[in-house]
């Protein structure tokens, strides 16, 4: 009887065996923040929807859930592929991202006044949120390639190239992504090493340009207060849309204010069921935080947003090259920008502008984007020895 | 670029980011930590609404207990003003043309009996008692409404079904219903709005006027109604109608449909001028009336005249609240139970009246103005001018009072009106076509309350007075006789001629023959007291030129009696000093010279004996009066005419604060002189002035006592006056009853008021003048079933019928 050799098992892979192996470089850290800020942010959409007596609504907690899936899945698969290889993809992503922001403007959807959407069925999305990290990767693209020797005609460049996508959304109009997008672009100069007479000349330059923007036409009187209205707090207010939006304000204060340090409670927030602050499950999500679960949920939080900014900035001190580290101040930018913007102006000391907080506020778009971010920084970090 | 120039910039931008959110930080510190307790009171502030319950308000009854004014649960239509003017104007076309077609039809069918708009009690879409449904059509506006609710608790003494009427009703009247359900035409001299401004129009029971859209836009625009509030455009609908509206809402845009509680006077137009009537609070009373107990809301109801005034405070309730948590759009989400206050009803007020007797004397006066209406004979033919059209009877008034103590038992008041018309608003066109001013040839004031506000010449009733103050001046003797021939002469050489007024005359210058003081009373000599005044006036210099005057005031004459109620006139005591005062003001003012002035002004013997017998100047209520012949009766004791009984908890006869009779000043009204005069009354309705008027009368039990009075102003109708009292306090009796009539411009004293005052007094006597025994007579309650004289549920007669029953013979003699 013959025996049956059986066979060596072989290695499935040979990860264990390559110390330089990008899975050994994983951000065990990025991560588990991650994962605990989804669940959370989860959690605070629920809290936002669900009403105040049973049968509670679950479409919303279900369809974020759904969401957040996606968004880690997507960035699983980012992370994956090398972000070289993006970075070659760039130019057609920036013109794809460019071609879709032209075409929301012909054929998007409107919603309060700002054209920004494509109806999916189930799913709209939103290409200015893309658009954020379709400028860093264009912008990496071609910074990168100077090497940080930037003349008055590569900045001209440069600025042109993140002035367009920046240029699209203004005339949504989205002015809380722009504003994003304008502070990732001026972080991304910095990064790239455009000298400092020229950045203090462009901050210059940024503020003509506000003052100009606010002053002109461009802008609905709506919009103007909803930016302006934080400045007079305790004023009167003369149109109906600056009460509104001095409402909105007061009401957003007073829900985090009253939370205190431990809040009152999760699903117990009178403000929030009472629907007292508008867009509580999107914009002004941090008011239920705030609220429910006071200065120890909202610091905790805050912190989390920290370790995930810290990761971010380590990773870019640590990335391989230039093109890594420049992916990483982008991302970071938009991070710190929008979560500050965001928790600020429910707080009272930013304009109030339509501006998702990341992985909190319910949304696909704005959602699945801050994943695919994440995914590009945990790629930079795995691909840093290699 | 080196890479140590790159990692500085990064070191920046992370610090940037660090700051960043060391801001986020501090400034969340800033909102939990340190200014928590601000925003935490603003959080508790900013979400609860609260909700007003509006308490009911207190019932009026009867001294027996009879319920006259109660709330009631009915359908009104409402129209929101601003929501309305929101429209553009072909909507608010469309919208007002779809609802006065709704409108009229509703009140053709429920004229036609085809839908029922009373009561709707508990039942319909919103069965829990006391709750308001309001429907409105869908609106995106964030309005913040305070809905009022009224909680109506169940009485327990359901007052309908009550009073079940004798088939020997004096009014032949069947089961009145309760406006505004009646479909009946009222009786004559009740005032039912713009149809029928002064109460005489003989109404039959027509269709309905249609509600046109003019009518219903001048109601919405109607400045009385508040703007914050639903503007009520029609009340007391059916039940089909609230369906229609509430079913169709995009055709009924701004319409609201509520089931809401409202004032009911169950006996009609029945002492209409003692109860009043409510109406929303104006700013004025708002200010006057607002207090911490009982807190006003704009437009809450209050008492606007009568006994819902004058016990404004008594009779409203104190409002409850429900507090809701809301949301951002003010919708509630839970209550807050630990700060739930229940409303407490208003008390409930017994009036001393007794709508029995209230019941005849009204049906009386109108009969008796009907009658005397058109009327010629003597009294009756003196319009200067114009060829007679006889009698024309400007209104007429009769109360009576307890002479014990003072209390009202009946206050009437010709011509008069619903106070149910005031239910739910009473429309611009109704109001001003009963009350306003240059409406007054048509509508005769039947708002104003003659009793106390009318100031009429007394004629020979004031006799009494001018007797007193004769005796206390000792200017008269009861037994001297003064041989009476017809005419007084002031002047013993007056010519017959003579311009200059130096003579009068008695009533058709009738010679009574030697007459005491007992017989010029029975007999109303004039130039008994023409001598008396002439005396009083050439002794003017020995007790005093208005001696005689003060003595009258001592009855509380030229001066309000005090009674509860707004608006009550002094009446008029003319003295030499005042009549030049007043010929100074008026003449003066005409522009005559002061010779004339002076003239006119100079108290003369003639002015003294005028006075005396009740004319000239003289001005008395018909209340002064009752409580005079009051004082009379009692032996001296001047009450303060009182209309309230006792105030009791809310449909309970609880905690009951019975109001003291309280006297206000007394008569030295001595044996020797009462006892005279007291006799001579008592002879007017057996051999006297009024012993036509009372052939037939039992007066075995309760004989009657009065004076008849018959008060002559150029230039118009004589007006028809009786006072009277029973029964005679003489042979251990005590009077329980005084009673004042007067006929503005009827004809003479016992043609008029003393037929009127027999057709209370003899039924009054067939009880043996116990109001008690009178008034109890169809008291449910106590299970007494109705007598012929029994008032019915609506307060409703028929002349025509009551006169048929009741045909007294009229004194042919003279006053």
């Amino acid at each position: 009887m013959a025996t049956v050799p059986v066979p060596r098992r072989r290695p499935l892979t040979s990860m264990r065996h390559d110390p330089s192996a990008v899975w050994h470089h994983v951000d065990i850290t990025l991560i588990g923040a991650l994962l605990a800020l989804a669940g959370f942010g989860v959690l605070m959409v629920y809290s936002a929807t669900r009403g105040f007596e049973a049968p509670y609504d679950t479409s919303y907690l279900t369809r974020q859930s759904f969401f957040m899936v996606i968004g880690i899945l997507v960035a699983g698969v980012v992370a994956m592929v090398d972000y070289h290889k993006i970075l070659d993809a760039a130019p057609v992503i920036y013109g794809s991202t460019i071609f879709l922001l032209i075409a929301v403007r012909l054929v998007g959807d409107r919603r309060s006044g700002t054209q920004g959407w494509f109806d999916l069925g189930p799913f709209q999305l939103q290409p200015s949120e893309f658009a954020k990290l379709a400028l860093i990767l264009g912008f990496t693209f071609f910074a990168t390639q100077f090497h940080g020797d930037i003349d008055l005609r590569r900045l001209a460049a440069l600025l042109g190239l993140s002035g367009l996508p920046i240029l699209l959304v203004l005339l949504q109009p989205d002015l809380g992504t722009a504003l994003v997008s304008v502070a990732v672009a001026f972080c991304l100069l910095v990064a790239a090493g455009v000298k400092g007479r020229y950045l203090i000349l462009l901050g210059v330059g940024a503020v003509a340009v506000s003052a100009l923007v606010l002053t002109s036409g461009m802008l609905d009187e709506y919009q103007k207060d909803r930016l302006t209205v934080f400045t007079t707090q305790e004023q009167e207010r003369t149109t109906e849309s600056a009460r509104d939006e001095a409402y909105n304000l007061e009401q957003s204060k007073i829900a985090i204010g009253s939370g205190g340090l431990r809040g009152k409670g999760l699903f117990n927030g009178p403000q929030t069921m009472s629907d007292r602050v508008p867009e509580q499950h999107t914009d002004f999500i941090f008011t239920v935080v705030g609220e429910e679960l006071g200065l120890l949920g909202a610091g905790a939080l805050l912190s989390v947003y920290g370790v995930i900014v810290w990761r971010i900035w380590r990773t870019a001190q640590l990335a391989r090259d230039d093109a890594g580290s420049m992916i990483c101040l982008g991302i970071l930018a938009m991070f710190v920008f929008q979560i500050f913007q965001n928790v600020g102006m429910t707080m009272g000391i930013m304009p109030i502008t339509g501006i998702p907080l990341p992985f909190l506020s319910y949304g696909g778009s704005s959602t699945i984007m801050a994943f695919i971010a994440m995914g590009l920084v945990a790629n930079v970090h795995m691909r840093r020895f290699r | 670029m080196s890479s140590s120039n790159l990692r500085a910039r990064q070191t920046v931008l992370g610090i940037v980011a660090l700051s960043l959110f060391a801001a986020l930080f501090t400034r969340l510190w800033y909102l939990q930590v340190l200014t928590t307790d601000e925003y935490e009171v603003a959080a508790e502030a900013v979400r609860t609404e609260e909700v007003i319950l509006e308490a009911p308000r207190g019932r009026i009854l009867d001294r027996q207990g009879k319920v006259l004014v109660e709330n009631v649960r009915t359908i009104q239509v409402a129209v929101d003003w601003q929501d309305f003017t929101d429209l553009s104007a072909p909507e608010q076309g469309e919208l007002l043309r779809h609802l006065s077609r709704e409108i009229t039809l509703d009140e053709q069918l429920r004229h036609q009996g085809l839908r029922l708009g009373c009561d709707p009690g508990g039942g319909g879409p919103d069965a829990e008692a006391g709750e308001a449904t309001t429907t409105t059509a869908p609106d995106d506006n964030e309005t913040t409404t305070t809905t009022t609710t009224t909680t109506v608790p169940v009485d327990p003494n359901d007052p309908n079904g009550a009073n079940a009427l004798d088939e020997t009703a004096p009014g032949g009247v069947q089961q009145g219903t309760d406006s505004p359900c009646d479909n009946r035409p009222p009786p004559a001299g009740v005032a039912t709005g713009a149809r029928n401004p002064d109460g005489e129009q003989d109404v039959e029971a027509e269709p309905p006027a249609p509600v046109t859209e003019a009518i219903l836009r001048e109601r919405i625009d109607d400045p009385r109604f508040s703007k914050f509030k639903p503007v009520p455009v029609a009340t007391g609908v059916s039940e089909d109608l609230e369906a229609r509206i509430t079913e169709n809402p995009e055709r009924f845009t701004t319409v609201t449909v509520e089931r809401t509680t409202v004032r009911k006077y169950n006996y009609g137009a029945l002492a209409a001028h003692v109860l009043g009537y409510v109406g929303s609070i104006t700013e004025d009373e708002l200010e006057e009336y607002q207090n911490p107990d009982k807190p006003y809301e704009n437009d809450d109801e209050i008492g606007k005249a009568g006994i819902e005034r004058g016990m404004e405070e008594e009779l409203r309730g104190t409002p409850g609240r429900r507090v809701y948590e809301v949301d951002a759009r003010n919708r509630p989400i839970r209550e807050i139970e630990s700060d739930y206050r229940a409303p407490v009803p208003g008390r409930d007020v017994y009036l001393t009246i007794d709508i029995n007797m209230q019941y005849l004397t009204e049906m009386g006066l109108a009969d008796v103005v009907s009658q005397r209406t058109g009327r010629v004979e003597a009294g009756c033919v003196e319009v200067e001018g114009e060829e007679s059209e006889g009698c024309q009877p400007q209104g007429a008034a009769s109360v009576a009072i307890d002479p014990r103590n003072g209390q009202v038992l009946t206050m009437a008041s010709y011509p008069t009106y619903d106070p149910n018309l005031f239910v739910g608003g009473i429309s611009t066109r109704d109001y001003e076509a009963i009350a306003a001013d240059r409406n007054k040839d048509q509508h005769n004031n039947p708002l104003l309350n003659r009793v106390i506000r009318g100031e009429f010449a007394p004629g020979s009733t004031f006799k009494l007075f001018s007797a007193f103050a004769g005796l206390a001046n000792g200017l008269i003797n009861p037994g001297d006789y003064y041989n009476d021939t017809g005419v007084y002469l002031y002047d013993p050489n007056c010519p017959s001629t003579s311009t200059v007024r130096c003579s009068a005359q008695n009533a058709g210058a009738k010679p009574n023959g030697p007459v005491n003081l007992t017989d010029a009373l029975r007999v109303s000599s004039d130039t008994y007291f023409y001598k008396l005044g002439h005396e009083s006036w050439r002794d003017a210099d020995r007790i005093g030129e208005d001696a005689m005057q003060v003595q009258m005031e001592t009855w509380g004459l030229g001066a309000p009696t005090g009674i509860d109620l707004p608006g009550e006139a002094p009446g008029r005591i003319p003295t030499p000093e005042w009549l030049m005062e007043f010929s100074r003001d008026v003449n003066g003012r005409a522009g005559m010279s002061e010779d004339e002035i002076i003239d006119r002004g100079t108290w003369r013997p003639g002015t003294s004996g005028n006075t005396m017998v009740g004319q000239g100047d003289v001005l008395v209520t018909p209340l002064q009066l009752a409580l005079g012949y009051a004082t009379l009766a009692n032996g001296g004791t001047i009450w303060k005419p009182q209309l309230v009984l006792q105030v009791t908890d809310y449909a309970a006869r609880t905690n009951a604060v019975v109001i003291p009779a309280e006297q206000t000043g007394q008569v030295d009204l001595r044996p020797e002189w009462r006892d005279p005069m007291i006799e001579g009354f008592d002879q007017v309705t057996k051999s006297g002035t009024a012993s036509t008027g009372f052939q037939g009368v039992d007066q075995s039990v309760c004989p009657v006592a009065g004076k008849t009075g018959t008060a002559q102003v150029t230039g118009k109708n004589d007006s028809s006056l009786f006072a009277a009292f029973a029964p005679t306090p003489t042979e251990g009796r005590t009077s329980t009853i005084a009673m004042a009539t007067v006929f503005d411009q009827a004809g003479f004293g016992a043609a008029a008021a003393v037929p009127l005052t027999r057709r209370v007094l003899e039924p009054f006597a067939s009880y043996g003048c116990d109001i008690a025994a009178f008034g109890e007579k169809g008291n449910q309650e106590l299970g007494i079933r109705a007598s012929a004289y029994t008032a019915p549920l609506g307060g409703w007669f028929d002349v025509t019928l009551a006169d048929r029953r009741f045909v007294p013979p009229v004194a042919e003699s003279s006053d």
